[in-house]
């Protein structure tokens, strides 16, 4: 657990850097794949923009929406540079409703539009688990095995690394290169999507700190149950509705 | 610290407590002393002489403010500051709120 890197006078939130980081790597990802994809990198800069900058908008509004007290003395606290004051879930749907909108006037196709951020999506999500494993978040429940981590007073399952690792094995599943066949557009996302969540169905097993619903059933589990329910649902629609594979949309080569 | 106090004065009656503690190891408590004075701080403030405190609740940089629920659980960790006045209301709020 690193949450401070301590650079002389400068005192850095790694799970802030590594986030920024991950997303530089996405970003420069889901460009590469868009040219060879054939879609207007430019399109794609400025969706990626428009989406984190409604989304951080989004997740303050929402998080002053929720905790209206808060700010009735100080409005200027709208401003506040601290990450803490905002609510990832109303950031989320802000920045994925402007980027819809965005991706519509601008006639950009929806499910290949979603192919060319999954390994953007994929490298973030590895990103992600090492901002958790910095941070101490998410941890593991206690457990005294060979590989456990001593983390918050305690012997814990290693829950970040055991999601950066299956996060790791999904971005390889999904990574464009030659022979990866994933057509028609959108099977590559819903891969990525419903892989991440079975994933998380498996590991929450292990955390320590996810609420409990149901006896061991946890509130994250349900999600990841209906969004991998989602995922195969559109799946099987694409790939029945496409009569499966034109070869012209198959990379034929890597696009690093 | 402004507005620590601002939070203490408004949330005292529900039972909140503001423990400020000092990191007198590495800081000059005659400095803090005077520091306290100046701002009409009224909430409790530590001193933490030999780092005993810093280290059991692994702080790894200043000012790192912990949110304490009811029970006696952390619930919330902030590294690093100004903490936002905001914020600290938002949190404080949340805690009031549960139940007992």
């Amino acid at each position: 657990m690193l949450p401070i890197l301590n650079l002389g006078p400068l005192a850095i939130q790694t799970p802030g850097l590594i986030l920024l980081i991950g997303v530089w790597i996405g970003l420069t990802q889901a460009e590469k794949y868009a040219r060879f994809l054939k879609i207007d990198s430019d399109h794609i800069y400025s969706l990626s923009l428009l989406t984190m900058v409604a989304g951080i908008f989004g997740a303050r509004l929402s998080f002053a929406a929720q905790n209206p007290a808060a700010f009735q003395n100080n409005w200027t606290g709208l401003f506040s540079l601290t990450l803490q004051m905002m609510d990832t879930f109303g950031g989320g749907v802000i920045g994925l409703l402007a980027a819809f909108i965005y991706g519509q006037r601008k006639g950009l196709p929806f499910w290949k539009t979603l192919d060319v951020f999954t390994p953007g999506f994929a490298v973030l999500a590895i990103a992600f688990g090492f901002a958790q494993l910095s941070s101490g978040d998410a941890f593991g429940a206690p457990a005294n095995l060979p590989w456990s981590i001593h983390l918050w007073g305690e012997w814990r399952h290693p829950s970040q690394i055991y999601f950066i690792l299956s996060a790791g094995l999904i971005a390889l599943l999904v990574w464009p290169r030659s022979g990866s066949r994933f057509n028609p557009s959108g099977v590559r996302f819903l891969v990525w999507i419903g892989s991440s969540a079975l994933a998380r169905i498996f590991l929450e097993t292990f955390r320590g700190d996810s609420p409990i619903l149901i006896e061991s059933l946890r509130s994250s589990q349900i999600t990841a149950w209906l969004i991998l329910a989602g995922a195969l649902v559109l799946l099987n629609r694409r790939l029945t509705h496409n009569n499966i594979l034109p070869e012209a949309q198959t990379p034929q080569s890597n696009p690093e | 610290m402004p507005a620590m106090q601002a939070v203490y004065e408004e949330f005292g009656h529900y039972g909140v407590t503001i423990l400020a503690v000092n990191a007198s190891n590495q800081d000059d408590p005659l400095a803090a002393r005077r520091f306290i004075t100046e701002r009409g701080l009224t909430f409790p403030i530590l001193e933490d002489l030999t780092g005993a405190t810093a280290r059991t609740y692994q702080v790894s940089a200043l000012p790192t403010t912990f949110f304490i629920d009811r029970k006696g659980i952390i619930s919330k960790v902030i590294y690093g500051g100004p903490l936002a006045e905001a914020l600290l209301r938002a949190e404080i709020t949340r805690l009031v709120k549960e139940q007992p």
